[in-house]
């Protein structure tokens, strides 16, 4: 795998970016992985693109501070325009609207076959993709670019995932690397 | 220890450090060398505090105003109302403060679960009609809604301070 394919996502740098993946494979061993296969279901990175490191808006990972409260869920660093990918095979279940005063920045939900519901925002949905059936690494929309709202923040699409009713850590589903 | 186990672990020991000092939230600086962007709010939320103790009203509505024009990152921009709505009473257009401190009521009771964005969330949102054009759009969208059910001891500490502040307001605009 070619570490150089994550430099320049990461609004901190080239270097930043290199460290931040390869110090993301050490901290993530494969034994957290194995969840990903239970129930039989596969997650995939939506964006094939790191976990966001931190910039003046905050950190992309789990529980990471805001002033409303801890992240609630993991970001992954994306470029505007490039094609998002549903993380798990299921149902694309509603359009979802972060901010009701800002229409200009959506997202999906989608209820995986094996009881996950995700969220993913940023992102521009397909046309007539809600209703449809999706698998794993199927194109569900377009990243936004989140430049416009946040000045300087690192592009990425925002992964919120819930199982029993209980807010998950997506980065124990789905891989910060391609 | 050979050469190349020596140089793998002192390559280990700068990644953990560099990663370390990035993921801390509390860290002021950013990497990018960019201004904290929740610090430059709290500090021109204090300046325009300051601006209404020195009864430059005129300067203080202006503050505040640009204030409630910054999106802060993924957390709704309420709080400038409140002192926006005291900066008009004192001004003497209790009228305006009025107006807005009732908007910033609408939006604390959202903040404190007293009120609800949505009339229904599954499957579909439908939102709370009650709730004016203005506090919706500030405070309501899909982002928020867990931090309104699951409120953290210190959103709580803060909620209850801006009630106790708000009382005093209100005084201020009768």
């Amino acid at each position: 795998m070619d570490v150089t394919s994550h430099e320049g996502r990461f609004a901190n740098g080239a270097v930043t970016g290199a460290f931040a993946y390869a110090f993301g494979r050490m901290a993530e061993p494969e034994a957290e992985f194995a969840q990903m296969q239970a129930g039989g279901e596969d997650f995939v990175n939506p964006t094939e693109g790191g976990l966001r490191g931190c910039d003046r808006h905050g950190c992309g990972g789990y529980g990471a501070s805001r002033a409303a409260g801890p992240h609630d869920g993991a970001d992954y660093v994306s470029s505007p325009g490039q094609v998002v990918q549903s993380p798990v095979d299921g149902v694309v279940l509603r359009v979802s609207n972060p901010y009701a005063g800002d229409s200009r920045y959506s997202g999906l939900v989608v209820n995986s076959a094996g009881g996950h519901q995700v969220t993913v925002w940023y992102i521009s949905p397909n046309a007539g993709v809600v209703g449809t059936t999706v698998y794993a690494g199927q194109g569900i929309g377009i990243a936004q670019n989140l430049g416009m709202r946040y000045s300087g923040i690192t592009n990425h699409v925002h992964v919120r995932m819930h199982y029993g009713g209980q807010s998950v850590n997506p980065t124990t589903r789905i891989p910060t690397w391609p | 220890m050979n050469r190349l186990q020596w140089l793998t672990a002192a390559v280990f020991l700068f990644t953990a450090t560099a990663c370390s000092a990035q993921e801390s939230p509390s860290s002021l600086s950013t990497p990018d060398g960019e201004p904290d962007a929740s610090r430059l709010y709290a500090e021109k939320l204090r300046e325009g505090k300051k601006l209404l103790e020195q009864k430059r009203f005129a300067d203080a509505i202006k503050r505040f105003q640009q204030l409630l024009q910054t999106p802060l990152h993924e957390t709704p921009n309420y709080e400038p109302n409140l002192y926006l709505a005291q900066a008009y009473c004192l001004s003497g257009d209790k009228k305006r403060g009025r107006e807005v401190l009732s908007e910033f009521d609408c939006m604390l009771r959202i903040r404190n679960g007293e009120t609800l964005c949505y009339k229904q969330e599954m499957p579909d949102l439908i939102p709370n009609e009650a709730i004016s054009k203005a506090c919706f759009e500030t405070m309501c969208g899909e982002m928020y809604l867990d931090y309104y059910k699951n409120p953290t001891d210190d959103q709580k500490r803060i909620a209850a301070g801006l009630r106790r502040e708000y009382a005093g307001v209100k005084a201020a605009c009768e």
